[in-house]
C-alpha cells in the first residue's frame, strides 16, 4: 500500500524534459494524479540530532541521540471554486521514543460558505501576530522541542482541531478560531532534550524520572497530552485592516496559559497545570522607511493570580518591537525587544517570599535574526538568537541550508543554549545542557 | 547662424529624446500591460553555470491593470518544487512610491509583509530582478535613440537609457542598452551596466508567438556576464491568457490564502 502510495506521488510530481513545451505538457495538467482532480505531493525526510555538551544531564544520561526522525510527508489537496479538501499527513518513525505514529498536520474542509465568509473545518495550523519567532496574541499551539531540536520550522507551529471562520467585510477581515479541546505547546519534558524538575532544583532527562511518571508520546502529540483544560476550550478571534500601507490587528482570546506551569496536586506530587487565560492586543506590521517594522502588544489577563498560588504571575503587559530589512539582495536582518512588565509585581514578590530568582517587573527578551542568501538562493545560512538579561539565558540556533538539486536539500545546524545557576528553571536556561548538532536530509516528491 | 544651428540642434535632439520615450512607452505597454488583464504559467530555471542542471520553480502569474497611471496587481500561485507548492506572492505595483507586497507560506498560514522597495534585487533567486519582472519606471530614466539595427532577423530600436540624475544613485545600474521591435515593440536583447560602467547582465527574448492577437514572448533569458550565471523563464502558450474579466478583489489577501483555482489548473 505505501508502495502504492509512493509510486503515485513519484508519477504525479511535475516531470521536466528539455524542450519546454513537453515540459509544461507533463507538468502543467498532463499527470494522472491531477487528472483525477486530487493532487498528491509530499516528501521524504530524515532528522538526525546528537548532543554535543561535554556535561550535563543528557550526557549523565548518556543521551547522546536528541532526534531520530524518518518522515513520510503526504499532501494532497482537491480544489474547486467553493473551497476544497487538504491534507497533510506525516508518518514518522521517532527513534528516540521508540514510537511510529502518524501526525495529522493538517485535514481540512475548507468552503466558502457565504461570498463574505470562508469555513475550515478540521485539523489545522493556524497563526497570527507579527513577532519573529514570538508569540503574544498568537495562542496557537506551538512546539518547542521541534525548535529547539532544529526541525524544520514548518515543525514550530502544531495543528489543532478547531473551527475556523474568515470573513470579509470589505477591507476588514475578521478570523474566528474556535478550538473544542483545549490545544497547548509541546515543551521538553525530558524525552528528546531536557526539562526542569522544581523538586530537585535541577536539570533532569526522562531517565531521571520513574518510568510511569512521564509520557514520552505527549512529545510527539501534544493533542494527546492530558491537561487539566481537557473539558474546555479555546476561542480566538483577529479583526484585520490596513491604514496607510500597515497592517492593523485586534485580537481576543479565552482560553488557557499555553506553557504549563508547575503546581502541586492533591497527592503532593508536582503536576503540569494550564491556568485559565483571557488575552487582548492589537499589532501592526508594515513597510516603514527601507524595512519591515512590527509591533504588537498583548495584555494577560490572567483568571487565576500569584496571589493565590506562588507558582502563578500576576496580569502581565506583552509587547514585542522589531524592524527587519534586506541590507542587501543577499542579506537579511532583524531585531527585536520583547517586553512583559507584570501588574502588582509587589505583591507577586510577597507570593515569592523575596526569593532572589523572582521575575522582574519588566523581563526583557532580544532577538536578533541574520539571513543570508547565496549561490542563487540554493545556500541559506539562518541564525536566530534570543538573549534574555533578566532569565540569565540565551538560544541560539544557526543553520545551512542548502538545495542541492530539485528534489535534495540538506541542512546542517546547530542549537546553544546558555542559562545560569539558580535560573535552571527558565525556559532557555532548563535546556543549557542540551546543545546539539543536527542534520536534516530532505527530498522532495 | 551659429544660434540658429544650435536652435535646430536643440529642437531636434528634444524631438530625437521624445521619440525615444515613445519607443520606450510602447515598449512599455507591449512587455507588461497587455490587455485589461493577462495570466500565464511559468516555469523559471535557474543554472549556477553553463551545462549544469537547472533549479525549477513553476507558478502561474495573474496580473490586472488598475487605471491609467500604470497601477497593478499581481498574484503569483507556485506550483512546484512541491515545498513550495500553495505559496502565493502579491504585489500591487505603483510607479511612484513603494510596491506593497505580501508572501503567504501555506505551511505556517502565514501571511508575511515584504518591503517592496527593493525592485532591482533577485527574483526568487534568478538572475532577474523583480522590476525584470513587473516593469522599470522608465519615467525615472533618461532615453537616447540610438538608431536602428537588426537582431535575429528582427528590425529593432537601439535604445540607451540611463537613471536621471536624481534616481541614479540608489540604481544599480549606469546605463541600459534595449534592441525593441520596431514592429512589435517588444525587446529582442537589453544590456545591463554596473555603475562601474561594466557590462553586468544581457536579456535575450526567444519565441515570440501571437497569442489572443497579442504577441508574447515565450522565453526570456537573463544572464548574469560577472559570475556566468543565467535565467531562463519559459511561458506555456496554452496556457497564456488575456482580458478574461479579472477584478481587482483577485488580488487581495483573501485570495493570497484561497487563489482563483479555476485559473490554476
Amino acid at each position: 500500500m505505501k508502495l502504492l502510495l509512493i509510486l503515485s506521488l513519484l508519477f504525479s510530481a511535475p516531470l521536466f524534459a528539455d524542450d519546454f513545451e513537453d515540459e509544461f505538457a507533463q507538468a502543467g495538467s498532463g499527470s494522472a494524479a491531477v487528472r483525477s482532480d486530487f493532487e498528491f505531493f509530499g516528501s521524504l525526510e530524515l532528522e538526525q540530532g546528537h548532543a554535543i555538551a561535554n556535561s550535563g544531564a543528557l550526557k549523565d544520561s548518556n543521551r547522546d541521540t536528541v532526534m531520530a526522525n524518518r518522515r513520510f510527508k503526504l499532501k494532497t489537496m482537491k480544489t474547486n471554486d467553493k473551497g476544497g479538501l487538504y491534507a497533510k499527513i506525516d508518518f514518522v518513525r521517532d527513534d528516540v521514543t521508540n514510537q511510529t505514529f502518524t501526525d495529522f498536520r493538517e485535514l481540512r474542509l475548507q468552503y466558502k460558505i457565504a461570498s463574505w465568509m470562508d469555513l475550515s473545518a478540521g485539523k489545522q495550523v493556524s497563526t497570527w501576530g507579527v513577532g519573529d519567532m514570538l508569540f503574544i496574541n498568537d495562542l496557537f499551539p506551538k512546539n518547542w522541542v521541534a525548535n529547539f531540536s532544529g526541525r524544520d520550522m514548518e515543525y514550530m507551529k502544531d495543528s489543532s482541531t478547531s473551527i475556523r471562520t474568515t470573513s470579509y467585510f470589505g477591507p476588514i477581515t475578521w478570523d474566528v478560531v474556535y478550538t473544542p479541546k483545549f490545544a497547548p505547546d509541546t515543551t521538553p519534558s525530558g524525552c528528546h532534550l531536557t526539562t526542569f524538575d522544581p523538586n530537585s532544583g535541577s536539570i533532569i532527562t526522562s531517565e531521571d524520572m520513574p518510568p510511569d511518571a512521564i509520557d514520552c508520546t505527549a512529545e510527539n502529540d501534544a493533542n494527546g497530552r492530558v491537561t487539566n483544560a481537557d473539558n474546555d476550550g479555546e476561542i480566538a478571534t483577529a479583526v484585520k485592516f490596513q491604514i496607510a500601507g500597515q497592517d492593523i490587528s485586534f485580537y481576543g482570546y479565552r482560553g488557557f496559559y499555553k506553557n504549563p506551569k508547575n503546581m502541586e496536586n492533591s497527592t503532593g506530587s508536582l503536576k503540569a497545570y494550564f491556568p485559565r487565560l483571557n488575552a487582548y492586543g492589537m499589532s501592526s506590521e508594515g513597510q516603514i522607511g527601507p524595512g519591515i517594522f512590527t509591533f504588537e502588544y498583548g495584555y494577560y489577563d490572567n483568571q487565576e493570580k500569584a496571589e493565590s498560588n506562588p507558582l502563578l504571575e500576576n496580569d502581565l503587559h506583552k509587547y514585542i518591537v522589531g524592524y527587519k530589512m534586506d541590507v542587501t539582495g543577499q542579506l537579511t536582518i532583524g531585531a527585536q525587544v520583547y517586553g512583559e512588565y507584570m501588574t502588582s509585581h509587589d505583591k507577586y514578590l510577597i507570593s515569592q517570599g523575596g526569593s532572589i530568582y523572582a521575575k522582574k517587573e519588566n523581563q526583557l527578551t532580544y532577538t536578533l535574526r541574520i539571513m543570508y542568501k547565496m549561490q542563487q538562493e540554493t545556500l541559506f545560512l539562518n541564525l536566530f538568537t534570543y538573549i534574555r538579561p533578566d532569565d540569565h539565558d540565551s538560544f541560539t540556533k544557526i543553520d545551512l541550508t542548502k538545495r542541492l538539486d530539485n528534489n535534495f536539500s540538506v541542512v546542517v545546524g546547530a542549537s546553544i543554549f546558555t542559562g545560569k545557576d539558580g535560573y535552571e528553571g527558565r525556559e532557555f536556561g532548563s535546556q543549557r545542557d542540551s546543545d546539539m548538532a543536527y542534520v536534516r536530509f530532505k527530498y522532495d516528491l | 547662424m551659429k544660434l540658429i544651428t544650435t536652435l535646430i540642434m536643440l529642437i531636434s535632439l528634444s524631438a530625437f529624446g521624445e521619440s525615444a520615450l515613445e519607443v520606450m512607452k510602447k515598449a512599455e505597454k507591449a512587455s507588461y500591460y497587455q490587455g485589461k488583464d493577462g495570466m500565464g504559467q511559468m516555469l523559471m530555471k535557474v543554472y549556477a553555470k553553463k551545462g549544469a542542471s537547472a533549479i525549477k520553480k513553476m507558478f502561474y502569474m495573474l496580473r490586472i491593470n488598475d487605471g491609467t497611471d500604470g497601477k497593478q496587481r499581481f498574484l503569483t500561485y507556485f506550483t512546484a518544487p512541491s515545498d513550495i507548492k500553495r505559496t502565493t506572492f502579491l504585489v500591487h505595483k505603483y510607479v511612484d512610491k513603494d510596491d506593497y507586497r505580501r508572501l503567504y507560506i501555506p505551511s505556517s498560514d502565514k501571511v508575511i509583509a515584504i518591503a517592496g522597495s527593493r525592485k532591482q534585487d533577485p527574483f526568487m533567486g534568478s538572475d532577474f530582478a523583480y522590476e525584470d519582472v513587473s516593469g522599470r519606471n522608465i519615467h525615472h530614466d533618461n532615453h537616447k535613440l540610438l538608431g536602428k539595427a537588426t537582431v535575429d532577423g528582427t528590425e529593432c530600436h537601439i535604445i540607451e537609457s540611463a537613471p536621471m540624475k536624481k534616481y541614479a544613485a540608489s540604481d544599480k545600474y549606469s546605463k541600459i542598452k534595449a534592441w525593441i521591435g520596431t514592429a512589435d515593440s517588444l525587446p529582442r536583447k537589453v544590456e545591463y551596466y554596473s555603475t562601474d560602467g561594466k557590462l553586468w547582465k544581457v536579456y535575450t527574448s526567444g519565441k515570440i508567438k501571437t497569442l489572443s492577437g497579442f504577441p508574447t514572448i515565450l522565453k526570456r533569458s537573463m544572464k548574469t556576464v560577472t559570475t556566468g550565471t543565467y535565467t531562463d523563464i519559459l511561458v506555456n502558450p496554452k496556457k497564456v491568457k488575456y482580458n478574461q474579466g479579472f477584478t481587482k478583489d483577485m488580488f487581495t489577501e483573501r485570495t493570497l490564502k484561497n487563489p482563483p483555482m479555476k485559473y490554476l489548473k
